[in-house]
């Protein structure tokens, strides 16, 4: 049975849409915000006025805002009762604002500064493995090296941000642990796309694909791991998509990874007396089906208490920190984060536990925000801090 | 509305209400895309102002006002009905209760909770299943239709079979009344809670809900029974039925929906050319395995075909109808209350209709009491092409017309099917639901215009003299309807 796709442009699902409101029900923008315009139907419904009735409306400045004001978790494509991929409207949507020169300032100041630096910072792409320095002592074969099996596919938060360093420092200590003969594309290591992608710039993605993938290719490993959900996303979905070709090596997230070598006994942890619960990232999760190998590690470390929350696996709330969302409306991404953080703190734990460094992130701030006692961790990180104690 | 009484409003509940137009313009549509020129003439759908209350005190204090300055006031929570049921017709206040959406309390030992009216049904099962409860019966729109609108309409879909209507799991609903006092409503209240049921918000705003509930099934169960024609879909859906080891939920198909969903690849090639009868059980490892039986008694007795593991793939889709549009864009249709005894000829009648129009037409429906089906047969179309669509729309009476002549009535009322309210109940009935109203809201400012008495326009024979006449221009030029793909 069929469980693809049926997606086929804007005009046509805007009209296939039927309206019924299944969408709303796990819609962390239309949760917060409350009104029936910031519900996916409605967005959908203006779509099928505007482009497909070919009225006289045009994209109002409050329908431009809505448009905005989502974080393309994919909960609304998970619900829909007439099978429509919510996401690929969306990002069409956006390339509508584009178009019509109603996008976010936000939109075009990211996609100028992905053209300029090759990654979503302020920072020079050669700056890549900075985050490197933090450790005891940087390993040889970090950076390019020749004939590594493994590329560790970074990402940009990663990369860039200081709270998230902690994640890939975490990463290639395990990697170095297990024995495993890997590498990173240093500075040849571009930005996956997401965010063009998200601002509504689909096409200027395959600039990024075909470098990527190029690179990957001629550094002859053959597995890349990704340590960001996201990047994993557009590196299975959508690089194949827009390359009109298959990767030809092996992809896989971090957190199967990990999970492999923990089940081949190359990495053994230790016991660990905490209370975790785990966050799925949307685009692990969900919208990629990685749900279980993070539950695995976790459930590896002796001595862990682990406590899903109300909202998990694909069921899970996002954290507010996709679909760029945070550019266009940040007081409405922090809000949906302060939602969450609840939820977890909720089960009672006291590690919150991730496998996104976006999603870290919003949950480290929306847990400062609420004044929650509940630190914040990737896998990698909890991993290693079991392997340590 | 009076401005002033518009600022007022807002003042007291701030960024919760709003008379911004972009916004009031959301609440004018349900689910049916009825063009302009067609609704304006009977409805006046834009809200004066829309009011998002936190709690029973908030909705309280709109009803009363509503009721001294007599201004119109709609409920509105999930707006997934298709008949404008919760669309203003005289303009006024919008209340969207969807704010309304917590659990307040759980009897977990006494399998009793109390809602929020505005929490939707999927909600709710999924709180209820994380501790070990579950409801009894939810619509098939579960993921979008609250607990209070579900009641207030008719309330039957998955689990009615076996656990009855919504309102016979109600123990009481808090309801604003159309005066603005508070009350609980239960079996013993005057007026009792049963008048709620089908009243479709036009006698009180419901705000929470005591509901009985039941422990989360311990196994579940799905059959898919293969039918070679419509006699013996419904020899096999009476065999199931009489059982005491009746299914959760039933749930059938005619060849017309198989064949599509098989071209969305959602179905197999032999289900494509089959009835089907989707057969759900659940509960404990012995009543499961005791339906099993019955859903294989009944295959042998209809000498029926088991469709194996396509039966979980239906059950794990049965919030996914609207995957029948894909080929609309657009879909029109009538949804039936249909004697099961009368099943096979209506759908008998049905093939000859669509053997002299040609409209793609395809059924399917619930089995929601032991002698009850709610049936939607629909048809494409394209809502641009106004021609068609206005064609489409009179065909539709035709449907209602075959529904009726087999001892079926519109399952719902709201404005658009209030010129077939003679259908829906006999004029004894009609006369006790009027003076309800009358008793309760003497004003008749609660979601007006629904119900009880069609608008001058849809007056049932001007209706049904226009309807006709329309039907009929589709013998010298057809517009955009029908066929797989309009």
């Amino acid at each position: 049975m069929s469980s693809g796709s049926f997606y086929k442009n804007l005009v046509e699902e805007s009209l296939i849409c039927g309206r019924c409101g299944n969408c709303r029900n796990d819609c962390p923008v239309y949760k917060e915000i409350g009104w029936e315009s910031a519900a996916p139907r409605a967005k959908i419904s203006l779509a099928r006025e505007i482009f497909a009735r070919n009225s006289e409306a045009t994209i109002s400045p409050e329908y431009a805002k809505r448009i905005s004001q989502c974080t393309m978790c994919g909960a609304c494509t998970r619900a829909c009762a007439a099978r429509i991929d919510l996401q690929s409207l969306w990002r069409d949507l956006r390339a509508k604002l584009v178009t019509d020169g109603k996008a976010p300032a936000a939109y075009t100041a990211m996609v100028d500064n992905l053209h300029d630096k090759k990654n979503i910072s302020n920072f020079a792409n050669v700056t890549r493995l900075d985050w490197a320095e933090e450790l005891d002592e940087i390993p040889e074969n970090l950076d390019q090296e020749p004939g590594a099996d493994v590329i560790y596919f970074v990402g940009c938060v990663s990369s860039f941000f200081p709270r998230a360093a902690q994640v890939p420092v975490a990463m290639v200590q395990l990697l170095q642990k297990a024995g495993v003969n890997y590498t990173t594309m240093g500075s040849e290591e571009w930005c996956c796309g997401f965010p063009m992608l998200a601002a509504g710039h689909a096409a200027e993605i395959k600039e990024f694909a075909r470098h990527n993938v190029d690179t990957v290719r001629k550094m002859g490993a053959k597995t890349l791991v990704t340590g960001c959900a996201s990047c994993y996303h557009i590196w299975s979905h959508v690089y194949p998509e827009v390359l009109g070709e298959s990767l030809g090596f092996r992809l896989v997230h971090a957190t199967e990874m990990l999970a492999e070598l923990v089940t081949a006994g190359k990495l053994v942890p230790n016991e660990l007396s905490q209370t975790v619960t785990y966050h799925d990232p949307c685009d692990l999760g969900r919208n990629s089906g990685i749900i279980n190998p993070p539950r695995q590690i976790i459930n590896s470390i002796p001595g862990i208490k682990f406590i899903e929350m109300a909202t998990c696996g694909e069921e899970a709330t996002c954290c507010g920190g996709g679909g760029n969302l945070q550019g266009a409306d940040a007081g409405l991404a922090d809000a949906i984060a302060g939602n969450r953080i609840k939820e977890a703190a909720a089960t009672g734990a006291s590690i919150v536990v991730s496998a996104c460094q976006q999603c870290e992130q919003m949950l480290e701030k929306a847990a400062r925000t609420e004044k929650l006692p509940l630190q914040v961790m990737d896998v990698a990180e909890l991993l290693l801090m079991a392997i340590e104690d | 509305m009076d401005t002033q009484i518009s600022e007022n409003l807002k003042t007291a509940f701030g960024d919760r209400a709003t008379t911004d137009l972009f916004e009031r313009g959301f609440y004018q549509r349900d689910l049916a895309p009825v063009p302009d020129f067609l609704v304006n003439p009977i409805a006046d759908t834009l809200p004066d102002i829309v009011i998002r209350p936190k709690n029973t005190a908030e909705v309280a204090y709109i009803a009363k006002l509503a009721a001294e300055k007599q201004i119109p006031i709609t409920a509105r929570a999930g707006g997934s009905t298709v008949y404008f049921n919760t669309v203003c017709t005289r303009k006024g206040i919008l209340v969207d209760l969807n704010g309304l959406d917590q659990i307040v309390a759980v009897e977990q030992e006494k399998s009793i909770v109390r809602v929020g009216a505005g929490m939707t049904w999927w909600q709710l099962e999924r709180a209820l299943n994380r501790i070990g409860l579950a409801t009894c019966s939810y619509p098939s729109s579960a993921q979008a239709a609250t607990i209070g609108g579900w009641l207030v309409m008719m309330g039957y879909g998955l689990g009615s079979l076996k656990y009855g209507p919504v309102v016979d799991q109600v123990i009481s609903a808090q309801t604003v009344m159309p005066d603005g006092s508070v009350q609980e409503l239960n079996a013993m209240s005057k007026p009792p809670v049963s008048w709620l049921a089908a009243s479709e918000g036009t006698l009180g705003i419901v705000t929470e809900i005591e509901l009985r509930v039941r422990p989360q099934p311990e196994t579940e169960w799905h059959g898919l029974a293969e039918l070679e024609d419509a006699r013996q879909m419904q020899l096999f859906i009476e065999s199931a039925v009489l059982s005491a080891a009746i299914p959760f939920n039933l749930h059938f198909s005619d060849p017309g929906c198989n064949a599509l969903r098989h071209r969305l690849g959602l179905a197999s090639q032999r289900a494509a050319t089959a009835y089907t009868v989707a057969f759900d059980a659940d509960g404990s490892e012995k009543e499961t395995a005791a339906a099993q039986k019955n859903y294989t008694k009944c295959l042998q007795i209809t000498t029926a075909g088991d469709l194996g593991e396509e039966a979980e793939h239906e059950w794990q889709h049965r919030f996914f109808s609207l995957v029948l549009k894909r080929e609309g864009p657009s879909l029109l249709g009538a949804e039936i209350w249909l004697p099961i005894s009368s099943l096979a000829a209506y759908l008998h009648d049905i093939e000859l209709f669509e053997s002299r129009k040609n409209l793609g037409l395809k059924s399917y429906g619930h089995v929601v009491t032991v002698k009850h089906a709610m049936v939607m047969t629909m048809f494409n179309a394209d809502e641009r092409n106004t021609i068609g669509y206005l064609q489409g729309l009179a065909l539709v009476k035709k449907l209602h017309d075959i529904g009726a002549n087999h001892g079926g009535s519109p399952y719902g009322v709201g404005l658009w099917n209030t010129p077939y309210v003679g259908r829906c109940h006999t004029a004894a009935e009609l006369v006790e639901l009027k003076q309800r109203k009358k008793l309760l809201d003497p004003n008749n400012i609660m979601n007006p215009g629904k119900v009880y008495q069609a608008p001058l326009l849809l007056n049932p024979a001007l209706f049904s003299l226009g309807m006709d006449l329309l039907a009929a221009t589709t013998l010298v030029y057809r517009g955009k309807i029908g066929g797989e793909r309009v």
